[in-house]
């Protein structure tokens, strides 16, 4: 008998209903699997159980909240980070990179109409740190 | 939403994040009675699978953070219960049925029905529930005590479906035999 094909459902129906409360369509299903009287029987047993399940009485004690609690570094290292948030830190270290990089960029060369690009920075060559090919002595 | 509209799930994040313990009782209210019941029908005892019971909120109280919330609570606390049971079993040999109808009788509360007719049905269902085998009776508690799906039972044995429908299938069947209806 392969077990994956019996319906979940004849487990339910043989907990709650009484062969003959059955509806034809769910009579079909418990007839490839038990005949009325075994159903019936496996009712009469489950019902039994629940009964007496239901009787059972447990007392709750309190619940000891004195317990300890637990550790702040504990709770950081369990921390489940959702997927989403470390899409979007990406996504804004992207950003924040890109946004700081054009500001450099802005920083370093300024452009006036019609002229060439010019840097804020003059290249700091003096008298003395001439490169000696560059150096005619008259 | 108050808190008794929440699922557990809800609650759990509320404990882990805020560390409410008005959330963690609600959790606790919810669970308690159905885990000892499971845990009595295992062991046999009221007063040890109460305190297993509690031994395992404890636990779950002092490491909210091992459980996943994308995961559904109730199953998640079963299975911590089934381990407690296997750890517990692995340490002790098994009780006596004996030593259950006592504790039993101890519990039992007045109905309309005769005493006597109470008490051999109850020692029917005990004999039945002790003479199956812990696979079967596993499965028959999670499915007709605590009203598990068969999917939820599979998660908690860590099996397959079609296992858990061949156990119950089987389990039933002598529970049948064993209550002698």
């Amino acid at each position: 008998m392969n077990f994956d094909n019996i319906p979940s459902a004849l487990f339910d129906l043989i907990s709650e209903k009484k062969y003959e409360e059955l509806s034809k369509k769910e009579r079909k299903i418990v007839h490839s699997y038990f005949t009325p009287e075994e159903y019936d029987d496996a009712f009469s047993s489950l019902n039994d159980f629940r009964i007496e399940n239901s009787r059972l009485k447990v007392e709750k004690p309190g619940l000891p909240l004195n317990q300890k609690q637990p550790a702040l570094i504990y709770r950081i290292i369990h921390y489940k980070i959702p997927v989403y948030m470390i899409a979007s830190f990406v996504m804004l270290l992207f950003c924040a990179y890109f946004l700081i990089s054009q500001a450099s960029t802005k920083e370093e060369f300024t452009q006036e109409k019609g002229s060439t690009v010019k840097s804020n920075e003059g290249i700091p060559i003096h008298q003395e740190n001439y490169p000696d090919d560059l150096v005619f002595e008259l | 939403m108050s808190r008794n509209e929440m699922t557990d799930e809800e609650l759990m994040r509320q404990y882990q994040l805020n560390k409410n313990t008005k959330a963690f009782e609600c959790i606790y209210d919810r669970h308690f009675i159905s885990l000892s019941k499971y845990l009595f029908w295992l062991s046999g005892k009221t007063e040890r699978s109460k305190d297993l019971a509690q031994n395992i909120f404890i636990k779950v109280f002092n490491n909210p953070y091992l459980f996943d919330n994308t995961k559904n609570f109730k199953v998640w606390l079963f299975v911590i219960a089934k381990n407690a049971w296997k750890n517990e079993i692995r340490n002790r040999s098994r009780r006596l049925i004996l030593e259950r109808n006592v504790t039993l009788q101890s519990s039992s509360i007045q109905e309309s029905e005769s005493e006597d007719v109470i008490q051999q049905r109850r020692k029917e269902v005990n004999s039945a529930i002790d003479y199956l085998s812990e696979n079967h009776k596993e499965v028959i508690l999670l499915k007709y005590s605590n009203n598990f799906t068969i999917e939820e039972i599979a998660k908690i044995l860590n099996c397959s479906e079609g296992t858990v429908k061949s156990r119950l299938f089987y389990a039933i069947k002598n529970l049948k035999k064993y209550t002698g209806v």
